[in-house]
């Protein structure tokens, strides 16, 4: 890659771009931590995952601010323009997903402990997928690279349907047994929040393949 | 489906032994802006100025190809260059108003053309230049003060007026706003806006933000090659050509 003739102007991008790696690798520490939450339940560090959050909200106002004066300073066209474009989107999306996972560990917080009938791991099964997804997301931005942006969309299908698959057995779980019926609803709630971040992370890799090619896919 | 004012064909120019322009073919649409971008000494200016013959006036300089005005072929011998600069008229990057009247400085094209059958009809073509280059206001009481006694913006719109006051067909600037503060390069960008309307424009200019404000069509010049023209849209959010890319976003010299 050509270098600025303006070296300065090269550790601007690259100072935004670690800025914002930084961010997704904390969303990443925040995520990994709230899905154990879903198979062992430890109440701090449900209330750390929640306080850590500030954090998250902290990183994306320092990232927007200096977007704002890189954009006014150097008035980047093309490429250039279009990184700290993305920058700016994808930091607002891992603030998302930062509240996401705050919001399961709040439910955690909610529910206290699990009833001993509730045997399932399959909420923390789709975590999994989701926190791999993710992780994917993530490098292709940080890689630059359409290769692994053009996976999440397609490992997201699969999330949706470890998704459904684990809303159809909480409506047979409760069924069966109604005393679990104020747990299982939180824990569904869960499984809709890591759902979600399974759809931030597609977006993030469609902002990636934006940067690289100059066009939105569809 | 947008008209082509002017075509350019396979030109080449050369300063003596020296090859400015290589194998330049570039269309140039009708009622629309075109901007000509490049480091310097790339031929972008030296390309506008074969559109007015300007390049005649040097001795050294040989051009060959075709430039077609409306389809006609402009370096056929048989045609008058004073005419021809009626038709293609031009702004330069310092503001040049003749020592002579704000008044005088706008009536001195159509009086030598012949523009005008009376002093009433002179009048009203001064000022109507001097509204349609957003400086009649400005100067309607002072009419007979020296043009060299405004301020650099509104000089530069006076040379627009006296350019406009011919009635041209195309109007070419070679960076007209070089020589002017942001307020006064604000209200010529607004004027190029409003005049390409009923001119066809084509600009030079080193500022990139420039380019992309005011023009439909852009191309990229770079070491007397053409190496890439297309909507202005395009050239500056994504580039087809690297070199395009890296030099406006300031990779190469």
């Amino acid at each position: 890659m050509k270098e600025h003739i303006v070296s300065n102007y090269d550790e601007d991008l690259n100072s935004l771009k670690s800025n914002l790696i930084e961010m997704g690798i904390n969303c990443e520490r925040q995520l990994f931590n709230a899905i154990n939450l879903t198979k062992i339940i430890n109440i701090s560090k449900a209330k750390e995952i929640v306080k850590n959050d500030d954090e998250i909200d902290a990183q994306e106002r320092r990232i927007r601010d200096f977007a704002t004066i890189t954009l006014s300073k150097r008035q980047p066209l093309a490429d250039d323009l279009r990184k700290i474009i993305i920058a700016l989107k994808i930091s607002s999306i891992l603030e998302r997903i930062g509240d996401h996972a705050s919001n399961v560990a709040g439910r955690i917080l909610y529910v206290k402990k699990a009833p001993e009938s509730y045997l399932t791991d399959s909420i923390y099964q789709l975590g999994q997928l989701v926190l791999k997804n993710f992780s994917k997301a993530l490098s292709s931005y940080d890689q630059e690279s359409q290769k692994i942006a053009q996976v999440v969309p397609a490992e997201d299908i699969t999330i949706n349907s470890v998704y459904e698959t684990c809303f159809r057995e909480h409506l047979h779980l409760m069924m069966e047994d109604p005393k679990i019926l104020g747990f299982c609803t939180q824990m569904l709630f869960i499984a809709k929040e890591l759902e979600r971040i399974g759809d931030l992370s597609k977006v993030i890799s469609k902002e990636v393949i934006y940067n690289l090619k100059g066009k939105l896919a569809k | 489906m947008e008209k082509t004012k002017i075509e350019s064909k396979k030109i080449n120019v050369y300063y003596g032994d020296k090859k400015a322009l290589s194998n330049i073919t570039l269309d140039i649409p009708e009622k629309k802006v075109t901007s000509l971008i490049g480091p310097s000494g790339c031929g972008k200016s030296t390309f506008l100025r074969c559109l007015n013959r300007m390049n005649d006036t040097i001795d050294i300089c040989r051009i060959e190809g075709k430039i077609l005005v409306d389809g006609e072929d402009i370096y056929d011998t048989k045609l008058d260059p004073v005419l021809l600069r009626a038709r293609i008229g031009m702004v330069f990057q310092k503001p040049n108003p003749f020592p002579k009247s704000i008044f005088d400085n706008v009536a001195y094209g159509p009086k030598i053309h012949g523009l005008t059958n009376s002093s009433d009809e002179l009048q009203l073509l001064v000022e109507s230049s001097l509204k349609k280059a957003g400086l009649y206001n400005e100067v309607k009481d002072r009419l007979n003060e020296p043009g060299t006694s405004l301020s650099g913006g509104q000089q530069q719109r006076l040379c627009i007026a006296r350019a406009i006051a011919v009635s041209p067909e195309v109007i070419l600037m070679d960076e007209p706003c070089s020589a002017l503060d942001p307020i006064a390069t604000a209200i010529i960008e607004e004027l190029i806006d409003e005049i390409s309307k009923n001119f066809t424009i084509v600009i030079v200019t080193h500022s990139m933000q420039q380019a992309a404000r005011v023009s439909n069509q852009t191309a990229f010049f770079h070491m007397g090659n053409l190496i890439e023209v297309g909507k202005t849209d395009q050239v500056f959010s994504t580039p087809k050509e690297k070199k395009t890319q890296d030099y406006i976003t300031g990779k190469i010299g």
